[in-house]
């Protein structure tokens, strides 16, 4: 009797698994879905209007060779009254039902981005087939014109996107953001949300998309941006600086300064019911390339003058992006509810609901300590 | 089968004990929103100590050695019948809200198409977990041994895995909105743990040491329960209280090189919980009937009770909301009091005032 159940459960089970995705138990079947890669928001007047990139899976580059076999991908665009109606309508274009899954990529047209990115979060973190890890990122214009570049024919285009963006948040020139980031920053009682900003261009004939900065929210809309110097002090600031290199001008020699790493500690003070931010941040870089006829050795003076300017510019970078997000636009960008709820919650408690007007009136005491390391390969200063 | 005159080992039995109370804090969040994820670290350890507190009565029978069903005979073997029945009810009831919680998690996180799926789900885990309790309480213990260390590791590795993602400005001041929700929440979590119940009705067919299994058990969940919060608090910030399954969404956003969606294999993981939880479930309601009717073949009184879990948990589903309120409802959090605490508490006390009257009586 064991050993019938036994074989019967068993076979229950793999005939389970056999009907893989068949329309068997409500599902649609793979070849009937749009696998969707990457979109774009954009709106005109009350209506959406998406871009949304598609992988064909039934549909092969003739030059596999060059694509390695890749299948290619399909722009659709689409609209509706909201993203989940202009989504849902790819189905009306196009027969297929939308699979979010697979999807790398969301960008957002500045037009949403100024009336408000909260109303297009929503749908994603509702949607229980969008993944959290998906990046999110800010168009300088439209959308379309991000999601339409193909990256001189690049056969997988979102996935250039997506190395842009983790390249550029290596060399610390943006934030990487994704679903689940934009959602807890959208959670915090004071934190706005930012957003890496990007930009299609002309290269001759060819389309191409660049890093254009950081976009800064205020209540969930744009209202300005950083530029990529602020950023690295955004970056710096909230210890999120990864490495990256700086240009600088030391008695008219150019000097390429490679910085390796930071540590910012960040503590709140309240005075005068003034909110004093005291930042101590230290930075490690190495020299990369110095201008001028070839000479290894870096004498003590020339040290402490590089020191120097790399302080300078670090500080310029903190001091530029706390200033235009806190008195300019009077934006939590760089979390500082966050931090000073941790540090004075009594303070927070009570001033939390009118912040904007804490920010403006914030200051901030900034301290940069550079480090100079290996200097030449043959260990003149160290 | 003879499952009710075997013995089950202590180390198989604490790993079931560990599944149940473990599948309880990953399928179903029970944080009210105002409680911040730094809170819920506290709130944690004050469930534990709650457990510990509520497993006293437990720790003596078993210190005692006295068999819970056998004291209650003592007094009275009609109570007896009326009790065990009552714990057999509270156990069916116990198995279809893990059913039910399971399909809400597998229906509402991972796929949400087409009603087909929630009666497939509930059919699979029902049928499998028949089928554990067909097999008998050992072979749950030898799977439950085994499967609380892929388990545990998944724990491990999930905390692992999410350490880069580590970020302390999403701390919140601790006892940020007070101690009340924290208290509530911590009382809420310890009514639900089942499994002193199901500890108090079964300890008398475990071998080996019993109290120290139990306090093991105990530090191991203090400890799993930490590695699960802390990297809720510290990734998921003010969003985690907000998220009805927290622990999945960082299992999606948990990578390592290029092993990623490590969210399946936690799902497996919740999946074999699930399945040896529902199965033994099963087993102690058809043992509490045992000391209710003469049962002289187990395969239908398992069936028969597989069938009830199933369509209560069918129920349950399509009332899923009514769910919710029900199991988060104070009635829920008196009744898992009343059947972990206060019944074994009050027929040790009866008893031992008993065995102290026989005694004097003895003695005179």
């Amino acid at each position: 009797m064991k050993k019938i159940f036994s074989v019967f459960l068993s076979l229950v089970i793999v005939m389970l698994c056999f009907c893989g995705c068949s329309k068997s138990i409500g599902k649609t079947d793979l070849n009937r879905r749009k696998i969707i890669v990457a979109i774009g928001i954009d709106v005109e007047g009350d209506i959406y209007k998406l871009t949304v990139r598609s992988y064909d899976p039934t549909m092969k580059l003739a030059d596999s060779a060059d694509s390695g076999g890749e299948s290619k991908t399909i722009i659709y665009h689409i609209e509706g009254e909201t993203i989940a109606k202009a989504i849902s309508n790819i189905m009306l274009q196009t027969g297929d039902e939308p699979a979010y899954v697979q999807n790398n990529i969301i960008i957002i047209g500045k037009e949403v981005a100024q009336r408000g990115i909260d109303k297009v979060i929503d749908f994603f973190v509702r949607e229980k087939r969008t993944r959290y890890s998906t990046m999110i990122a800010l168009s300088n214009d439209k959308a379309s014109d991000i999601i339409e570049c193909d990256f001189m024919g690049n056969s997988m285009p979102q996935k250039e996107l997506e190395e842009l963006i983790n390249s550029g948040a290596l060399s610390g020139e943006v934030e990487k953001m994704n679903i689940l980031l934009v959602a807890k920053y959208m959670s915090e009682p004071t934190t706005d949300v930012v957003l890496p900003m990007l930009e299609a261009f002309s290269d001759g004939e060819n389309k191409n998309v660049r890093i254009a900065g950081t976009g800064i929210f205020k209540e969930c809309k744009l209202v300005g941006h950083f530029d990529i110097d602020e950023t690295r002090g955004m970056l710096i600031f909230s210890d999120k600086f990864n490495s990256g290199s700086i240009s600088l001008d030391v008695d008219g020699v150019k000097i390429t300064a490679n910085i390796k790493k930071t540590s910012s500690k960040i503590k709140t003070e309240i005075k005068d019911g003034r909110v004093i931010f005291e930042v101590k941040t230290d930075v490690k870089c190495e020299i990369d390339e110095i201008e001028r006829n070839f000479n290894m050795a870096v004498d003590e003076g020339e040290v402490e003058k590089i020191k120097k300017e790399v302080a300078e510019k670090i500080y310029a970078s903190i001091k530029g992006a706390f200033d235009k997000s806190t008195v300019e636009y009077q934006s939590d960008a760089l979390r500082l509810g966050k931090r000073l709820q941790f540090q004075n919650k009594e303070f927070f408690r009570n001033h939390y609901e009118d912040f904007s007007s804490v920010l403006s009136n914030a200051k901030l005491d900034l301290r940069v300590n550079v480090e100079l390391n290996k200097i030449d390969a043959k260990g003149m200063i160290n | 089968m003879q499952m009710t005159q075997k013995k089950i080992g202590a180390g198989q039995f604490f790993s079931i004990l560990l599944l149940c109370r473990l599948l309880v804090n990953l399928t179903f969040n029970s944080n009210d929103s105002s409680l911040s994820s730094c809170d819920k670290i506290i709130s944690d350890i004050l469930t534990v100590a709650f457990i510990f507190v509520m497993s006293i009565p437990v720790f003596i029978y078993m210190k005692k050695g006295w068999d819970f069903s056998d004291c209650i005979r003592s007094i009275s073997p009609k109570l007896n019948k009326a009790v065990c029945f009552f714990y057999s009810l509270y156990f069916i009831i116990l198995a279809s809200i893990t059913v039910t919680r399971f399909q809400l998690f597998t229906t509402s996180t991972l796929v949400s198409e087409g009603n087909v799926t929630n009666v497939l789900y509930i059919a699979l885990l029902v049928l499998s977990a028949l089928y554990g309790a067909y097999l008998g309480f050992q072979a749950i213990g030898r799977a439950a041994f085994i499967f609380a260390i892929v388990v545990i590791s998944a724990i491990f590795f999930l905390f692992l895995t999410s350490a880069k993602n580590f970020d302390f400005v999403n701390i919140t001041p601790f006892f940020y909105n007070g101690t009340k929700n924290i208290l509530q929440n911590a009382v809420k979590n310890a009514a639900s743990t089942t499994e002193i119940a199901m500890l108090t009705m079964f300890h008398s067919r475990v071998s080996g040491n019993k109290v120290k299994g139990q306090a093991i058990t105990i530090l191991i969940f203090l400890i799993l329960e930490l590695l699960l919060s802390v990297p809720s608090c510290l990734v998921l910030g003010d969003l985690a209280p907000k998220l009805f399954f927290p622990e999945y969404v960082l299992a999606t956003m948990a990578s390592l090189d290029m092993l990623k969606s490590l969210d399946a294999f936690i799902n497996a993981c919740w999946v074999l919980a699930a399945t040896i939880k529902t199965a033994f479930m099963i087993i102690l309601s058809h043992f509490c009937i045992g000391n209710v009717f003469k049962i002289k073949k187990n395969l239908p009184w398992l069936v028969g009770i597989a069938l009830v879990v199933f369509s209560i948990s069918l129920v349950f589903s399509k009332y899923i909301s009514t769910f919710i309120l029900i199991i988060g409802s104070f009635n829920f959090i008196i009744a898992s009091f009343v059947f972990s605490v206060a019944i074994p508490l009050i027929v040790l006390i009866v008893h031992a005032l008993k065995e102290r009257k026989n005694k004097k009586e003895g003695l005179l």
